[in-house]
């Protein structure tokens, strides 16, 4: 493929491809992928809007029904959906932008600037990435205890926003995205550290900071346990805690109101990326401008 | 730079909005009772019900998920006041909680019109909310109870009789044990009739034969305790565990490995007649109705083998630290009355441990509990006669009411303590092994692999962890 | 941490005043001073991290390890000091050995594949000739918002024995029905479907980030020499991706070893299945707090499952930089 073209013929941005536009096999490729990832939230519209023993036949229905609106409605009857929503939309950015901006912080003086004890503090940040989450949650409970942050909001945001993934994944950023070579200039040209963060390491780790925070909201928004146990009325619930209302049936799974919770709660989010989905197709492509 | 500080202000207008968030507080009425519950114990119609004529009370039950939520929740609330009104905790962890819950529970002896309501209900349900120091700790809600619902359809094919008390009468005997294993020759039976070999959808007689163990095990005067130490090996644990693992490897296989308590076939297993019969407790009727209308007038009830059995059932208890406690009594007293608990079972055939209303040697006309707005109407002839009366058209008009009777006054009391669940899980997942063939069981048999050896070690290590 | 700087450019030599601000490129490895300033402000960026960090991440943990140490009863007001016990009881312990095994091979049929295919989409997805990018990039990105709960409650039911639509299909081409939940080796591959199908569009968007940063004169010098398409990604690609990837092994591992949400969900309870056949260690944990109420143990198995990631991931990030290879060319 190569010896069609080279490089002083072909266009600066593609080369060697057969091809005018990308090959069908690399769209159905994504075809499949894009279906499989669909497929499982459609199904859960399926069982949403069918009957129960409708999902039972063999083999089962893969059409929507018409129970939706029922299903709606029971949802809305068990669970505050409006509150919830708000309440997990309204958390979740707050921590994600806390999260990102702490960690851009400290993994931009990670990489870039030297201190004593560097060194150990990014092991130690690191080490902790592999201690596992479930052995905090009784003791910072009592500490949520002691501090009176029961059913507060604030027992959910402060221990979330810190995270050491973030650290490091900024670390891993900053120094791969910001050249020694323009720090240097820019302390040439007399700009302080404050200034260089703002100004160059800032808008450069745009994208990925963008994508950390994604990470960061897609977490909080799926966080069960620790909401469950800290959340004790219906105005502060969030969306994982609403949907257990959902658990009607003690033993086994009443799948219809549950899927249609579990899509009602995906739904919003799925609308959100709507919108946020150019910002994003914008910041992972970026880099793709760089020379 | 202009983005930065847009987004500098969105950073600071989303921090600020969190913290006001943290800080806004509930308009609630008067006063708000919290219950920690789960699944569809405490049921909305009826707390609309009360709400309605007790203005200034408002209902805030929030389900978990599962009782182990509960439990683990109360666990790091107990001392604390923001701990909920009223738990809820199942029977698997009554002894659990008889045990650590004496000083844990308000005393419900001490609250206005206990005395009078303990009467009227089964008193090993009953006893299992009495703690270990004899505090009043927890008020029964509704008994599983066992019975075995079959499909007809199936049974004809089969060439097996179908009307309930024929279906009954195979699997009597003159105690457990024989009446279990006429249970499995049955089984075998139905496996080796010419039309279940044909009709490819059949997966198995029963959903599950790891049921049968928690059936067996519940029908007998000892389970894993001796008064309140752990007797691992004793004769009735033994006879139960026999009498599962006998199922589990009878041949032709009887267990169609369904499980019926979270797999996700046996809901269209059940539309789909994958499995002839279940071990039904009285809730799971309700389950079989909603999951699989389609099935209607394909089943029937009959008692199961043996002297009746339990799954499942929970009670209401009020924690120490609980903020709202009168209120919380006066809610769970009136909603575990007789008189709701009938309505519950009208609605959804959660069968009342409130045994006034079938057991034939208590007085039920005329019961009638609590005061003010709270006092239940007086029972009447007709509905202190409802439940052993009651026919189920879904289920081809099935006594499911006397069926569900007879099984629940013919159980006893059974010592039980903190580990129960644990020991339950440890023998079940044995026979589980037996089943899948991954382990064998031969009474008597020295091997530490043998399934009964391994489950007792097991036990043992459990014993030990406290 | 100087290998870890991306390009390694020579640093120049420069002349500098005292207490202005510098980097770490002036003085690459060899004995550093260093600048009041500069050490100043670095405590300072770092400084939110850590207080919040200590107090709400650290201390709850340390607080865990120490419990490792007793036998501790949350219903019971006793706590007795029990040494090593509760290590002792670890290391026999069949099921935590079969928890530890389980974990492996779920991340490894989570890992593995997944990090090949998310390469692969990113491939086909950074030709800026590609159509649709929006839609594709966020129909890759859809899995992740799903919840966890409700995704293995559906992915429970597809891989149902009986009338899953897997085993459906696998009938229509003559194989016969496969008991996944029940399984060992398959009920690993069902939890880890959930967990590739859940990633895998968010990592092939990491690696598209990263691809998109490589220079494209590395291409170009590349195509002078007559490398074809897969030289190109073997020497160009890879070896600069080579920090991405191994970032992501290890917050792979690290996240793979700690699964939870999924087996949690299949089974519906701590257990792991009958016979514990896809109990993972977090979910072993979890039951010993949430069921058995045994706080000290709970602690013990934790502070195992840290030193096993500890070690698995120290074998990972070298065997990682050995295949990505230094950049050659």
């Amino acid at each position: 493929m190569s010896s069609v073209t080279s490089s002083s013929i072909a266009p600066k941005r593609r080369r060697g491809r057969y091809f005018r536009g990308l090959s069908p096999f690399s769209y159905c490729v994504l075809l499949f992928i894009a279906f499989l990832s669909f497929f499982p939230f459609y199904w859960m519209f399926v069982v949403a809007s069918n009957g129960q023993d409708v999902i039972a036949k063999v083999p089962p229905a893969i059409v929507p029904g018409h129970n939706f609106m029922t299903e709606f409605h029971a949802v809305l009857d068990v669970v505050p959906f409006g509150r919830t929503m708000f309440n997990t939309l309204a958390i979740a950015l707050v921590i994600a932008f806390a999260q990102v901006f702490l960690s851009a912080l400290a993994g931009f003086a990670f990489a870039k600037l030297r201190f004593p004890g560097q060194k150990f503090l990014v092991v130690f940040v690191v080490g902790t990435m592999m201690l596992p989450s479930q052995l905090g949650l009784v003791p910072l409970f009592m500490l949520m205890n002691k501090l009176n942050w029961i059913n507060d909001f604030k027992a959910l945001i402060v221990p979330a926003i810190v995270t050491a993934f973030g650290v490091f994944w900024m670390r891993q950023v900053v120094d791969a995205q910001i050249p020694n070579e323009l720090l240097e200039a820019a302390r040439i040209d007399g700009a302080g550290i404050m200034r260089i963060f703002r100004s160059i390491v800032v808008p450069v780790i745009l994208p990925s900071a963008f994508v950390l925070g994604l990470f960061s909201f897609l977490a909080t928004w799926n966080d069960y346990l620790w909401p469950l146990l800290i959340l004790n009325s219906p105005d502060h619930y969030t969306v994982q805690v609403a949907l257990t209302q959902l658990n009607t049936q003690a033993y086994g799974v009443d799948y219809n109101i549950v899927m249609a919770g579990s899509f009602m709660a995906t739904a919003p989010l799925v609308l959100l990326f709507v919108f946020v989905g150019r910002r994003l197709v914008a910041g992972v492509m970026d880099g793709a401008v760089k020379g | 730079m202009r983005n930065r500080k847009v987004q500098t202000r969105l950073a600071v207008a989303a921090l600020a909005i969190g913290l006001a968030m943290s800080t806004l507080t509930p308009a609630y009425a008067t006063q708000t009772i919290t219950i920690w519950t789960y699944g569809d114990v405490i049921d909305t119609d009826l707390v609309h019900t009360y709400e309605a004529s007790h203005p200034g009370i408002r209902i805030n039950a929030i389900n978990q998920g599962s009782p182990a939520a509960v439990k683990q929740k109360f666990q790091l609330y107990k001392t604390s006041k923001s701990v909920a009104d009223v738990i809820v905790y199942e029977t698997d962890d009554s002894g659990y909680f008889r045990h650590y819950g004496g000083s844990l529970f308000k005393n419900l002896k001490n609250y206005p019109g206990e005395a009078s309501l303990s009467q009227y209900y089964l008193p090993w349900r009953w006893n299992q909310g009495v703690a270990e120091n004899g505090n009043v700790i927890g008020l029964p809600t509704d008994v599983g109870g066992m019975a075995v619902a079959y499909r007809t359809d199936l049974f004809k094919a089969a060439k097996l009789p179908t009307a309930p008390a024929a279906v009954a009468a195979q699997w009597s005997g003159t105690n457990n044990v024989v009446a279990w294993s006429n249970f499995v020759k049955v089984g075998k039976k139905f496996m080796s009739a010419p039309a279940t070999k044909n009709n490819k959808k059949i997966k198995g007689f029963i959903d599950s034969s790891g049921t049968i163990f928690k059936a067996a095990l519940n029908q007998g005067t000892k389970k894993f305790y001796s008064g309140s130490q752990a007797d691992l090996t004793n004769s009735q644990l033994k006879t139960a565990f026999t009498i599962a693992t006998n199922a589990a490897t009878a041949t032709p296989t009887i267990g169609a490995r369904i499980n019926p308590y979270g797999g996700s076939d046996w809901t269209p297993g059940l539309s789909n007649g994958a499995f002839a019969v279940t071990l039904a407790p009285a809730w799971q009727l309700d389950y079989i109705i909603h999951r699989a209308p389609a099935s209607r007038g394909k089943w029937n009830i009959t008692s199961a083998p043996g002297n009746g059995g339990n799954v499942g059932g929970s009670q209401l208890a009020i924690p120490s630290f609980a903020q709202h406690a009168s209120q919380a009594w006066d809610f769970i007293s009136w909603y575990e009355s007789p008189y709701e608990q009938l309505q519950m079972f009208k609605k959804r055939r959660l069968f009342p441990t409130a045994s006034v209303l079938y057991d034939k040697s208590k007085t039920c006309v005329g019961v009638s509990t609590g005061s003010g707005a709270s006092r239940t109407p007086a029972l009447s002839a007709s509905d202190c006669g409802y439940i052993l009366k009651f026919k189920d058209p879904f289920f081809n008009n099935a006594a499911v009411g006397s069926i569900y009777a007879k099984s629940a006054l013919s159980l006893y009391s059974i010592p039980s303590g903190p580990l129960e669940r644990a020991f339950t899980d440890a023998y079940q997942n044995q026979i589980a092994r037996v089943e899948a063939k991954k382990a064998k069981f031969t009474p008597g048999s020295h091997d530490s692999k043998d399934a009964w050896n391994k489950a007792v070690s097991d036990s043992m290590v459990i014993l030990r962890r406290g | 941490m100087t290998s870890l700087t991306a390009g390694g450019t020579a640093p120049k030599s420069h002349r500098r005043k005292p207490n202005r601000v510098q980097f770490k490129s002036d003085h690459p490895g060899g004995k550093v001073k260093y600048n009041k300033a500069e050490s100043r402000w670095a405590y300072l960026f770092i400084s939110p991290f850590y207080l919040v960090f200590l107090i709400f991440g650290l201390a709850p943990i340390l607080f865990s390890v120490v419990v490792a140490f007793f036998n501790w009863n949350p219903m019971d007001n006793s706590h007795p000091y029990v040494g090593m016990q509760n290590f002792h009881d670890l290391v026999a312990d069949p099921i935590f050995w079969l928890s530890v095994r389980n974990t492996f091979s779920i991340w490894f049929f989570a890992t593995i594949p997944q990090m090949f295919m998310a390469m692969g989409i990113a491939s086909i997805l950074r030709s800026p000739k590609l159509r649709g990018r929006v839609f594709w990039q966020s129909m890759l990105l859809l899995p992740n918002i799903t919840s966890a709960i409700a995704i293995a409650v559906v992915f429970g039911q597809m891989f149902g024995r009986d009338f899953g639509i897997i085993n459906i299909l696998l009938s229509h081409i003559g194989r016969g029905p496969i008991d996944w939940i029940e399984g060992s080796v398959t009920s690993h591959i069902a939890i880890a479907s959930m967990i590739t199908w859940r990633w895998v569009g968010y990592n092939s968007l990491i690696f598209l980030a990263a691809m998109n940063a490589i220079s494209r004169d590395l291409y170009e010098s590349a195509d002078l020499d007559g490398a074809n398409k897969f030289q190109q990604f073997r020497f160009v690609t890879l070896p600069q991706l080579k920090n991405t990837i191994t970032f992501m092994v290890i917050v792979g591992t690290i996240g793979g070893l700690q699964v939870f949400a999924e087996p949690a969900t299949l089974g519906g309870n701590y257990d792991g299945g009958d016979s514990q056949q896809f109990s993972t260690l977090t979910l072993y944990l979890f039951k010993q707090v949430a069921v058995n109420g045994t706080y000290g143990y709970a602690a013990a198995i934790g502070i195992g499952i840290t030193v096993l990631v500890v070690i698995i991931s120290g074998i990972n990030f070298f065997i990682t930089r050995r295949i990505a290879g230094d950049g050659s060319k």
